[in-house]
């Protein structure tokens, strides 16, 4: 769930952004639904290089028992001690592990492997070929999705976040030769985020050897698909 | 009731200290061992490395305490602290644990992907389903976030394993109970109503 301000908002191709209720409201509802984690990222922090609103994020966070990755504008390791200190399970980290390399590696032993999540938003930009995208894939790079996740999954984070942009908030599916790139190379579990609009196109994910979870934010706002249809797909 | 959470400076205990408060317990996150003492039960938190987390342990000369409390209030001990209950532990070289229970702590063994994380179903054991902790329990499935874990090899010795779990085929123990501890090698305090009605269970057995 991408968060704004007070409001929980949804972008298509990470573009496009809309109001799609009270992050309040639709955390207690996720978590009451059986989802087996939350990701919370604050959409803006890092574009403005602000630290992330942990004062909503930690008031929506008093009663929910299953864990939680906050992610969005980390800058420093005690910035990842505030996200801690407002019920975070876990921190997602996409620009400053860009920018400071150094700074997950210290994140890793600061707080354990299990604590910290590489988040990896990539455009494909080839047949084969996919660039990673920083500042909530507003910054352009020509660092290799492929190589990156190597990388950083060497480095020992507990797990890679990997976001397609393309297929982002489109409801076609998720971006199925991506994971298939990426799961094939890297030896931490692996998420795969963005484009499910229905409970086949999570099926269609775990097909794939090497994704071990699946996130979804469209499909559970705009209730195309209900988590327990999901499950019942995959159970297939 | 005043529940004690070790702090061992290197792990987050918000979120059990969270779940403490919501069963109307008060915890109390410190080093201390007069605090600690006066608690009604003591909780070693889940969070954080076996050596540094030992360490902490022994420069606030909680090693003593601990084995002197051990048998007399009722301890809880989540993820690595459930893992320094036992003798040794494998992570980052050879550590000593507290060595309260026999048996050593390994990586998990796997060709597959660690750390292991994600819900698991707990297959309980005879123990298991005879203690009041774990019985009718619904559904036994809670959340895990470890790379090492007990080797199942060494039998329990002051206590018993209550319950397992399996990742990719390996087997390992997920909870081990006496008659005054419950480690849990998953994290209760994240593991939705399941979870906090086994953290309820535990501190009404505090006595």
């Amino acid at each position: 769930m991408d968060i704004k301000g007070a409001d929980a908002i949804k972008s298509v191709r990470f573009e496009g952004v809309r109001k799609v209720g009270s992050p309040e409201k639709l955390i207690e509802k996720y978590a009451q639904s059986g989802a087996d984690e939350l990701i919370l990222i604050d959409a803006v922090s890092s574009l403005f290089q602000r630290p992330t609103s942990f004062d909503v994020m930690k008031r929506c966070l008093e009663n929910v028992w299953l864990p939680v990755t906050l992610g969005g504008g980390f800058r420093s390791l005690s910035d990842m001690e505030v996200a801690f200190r407002s019920g975070a399970d876990k921190v997602a980290i996409n620009t400053a592990a860009v920018a400071h390399p150094q700074l997950l590696d210290d994140a890793v032993k600061a707080f354990g492997s299990q604590s910290v999540i590489a988040s990896v938003v990539a455009k494909k930009v080839g047949p084969r070929t996919w660039h990673l995208r920083t500042d909530n894939a507003r910054e352009f790079t020509d660092i290799d999705v492929i190589d990156w996740c190597q990388r950083l999954s060497d480095m020992g984070v507990g797990e890679i976040l990997l976001s397609s942009v393309d297929n982002d908030g489109m409801k076609r599916g998720m971006e199925l030769d991506l994971l298939r790139h990426v799961a094939a190379s890297v030896g931490v579990p692996l998420i795969a985020f963005g484009g499910i609009g229905n409970a086949s196109h999570v099926r269609d994910a775990f097909a794939i050897p090497g994704v071990d979870a699946v996130a979804t934010s469209t499909a559970l706002h705009y209730g195309l698909a209900t988590i327990e249809q999901m499950r019942e797909a995959i159970s297939q | 009731m005043d529940v004690g959470i070790i702090d061992y400076r290197c792990g987050n205990t918000l979120n059990l200290s969270r779940a403490i408060q919501a069963l109307g317990g008060k915890p109390i996150v410190s080093a201390s061992r007069d605090v600690l003492a006066k608690c009604d039960l003591i909780c070693l938190p889940g969070m954080g490395a076996f050596a540094p987390a030992m360490e902490s342990l022994r420069s606030n000369n909680l090693v003593e305490f601990l084995h002197d409390q051990f048998g007399k209030k009722f301890i809880l001990a989540i993820c690595v602290g459930m893992q320094l209950l036992y003798e040794s532990s494998e992570e980052d070289g050879l550590h000593e644990g507290l060595a309260l229970l026999k048996g050593k702590v390994r990586k998990i063994e796997t060709t597959y992907k660690l750390p292991h994380i994600g819900w698991r179903d707990l297959q309980l054991t005879p123990e298991g389903n005879e203690s009041k902790l774990f019985a009718g329990i619904n559904p036994c499935r809670f959340y895990f976030s470890h790379s090492y874990a007990a080797d199942l090899r060494y039998p329990a010795v002051r206590g018993a394993n209550a319950a397992t779990t399996e990742y990719t085929g390996y087997a390992f123990p997920a909870a081990v109970v006496g008659s005054k501890f419950l480690g849990t090698q998953f994290h209760p305090e994240r593991s939705q109503a399941q979870g906090l009605e086994l953290v309820k269970r535990v501190m009404q057995q505090k006595m």
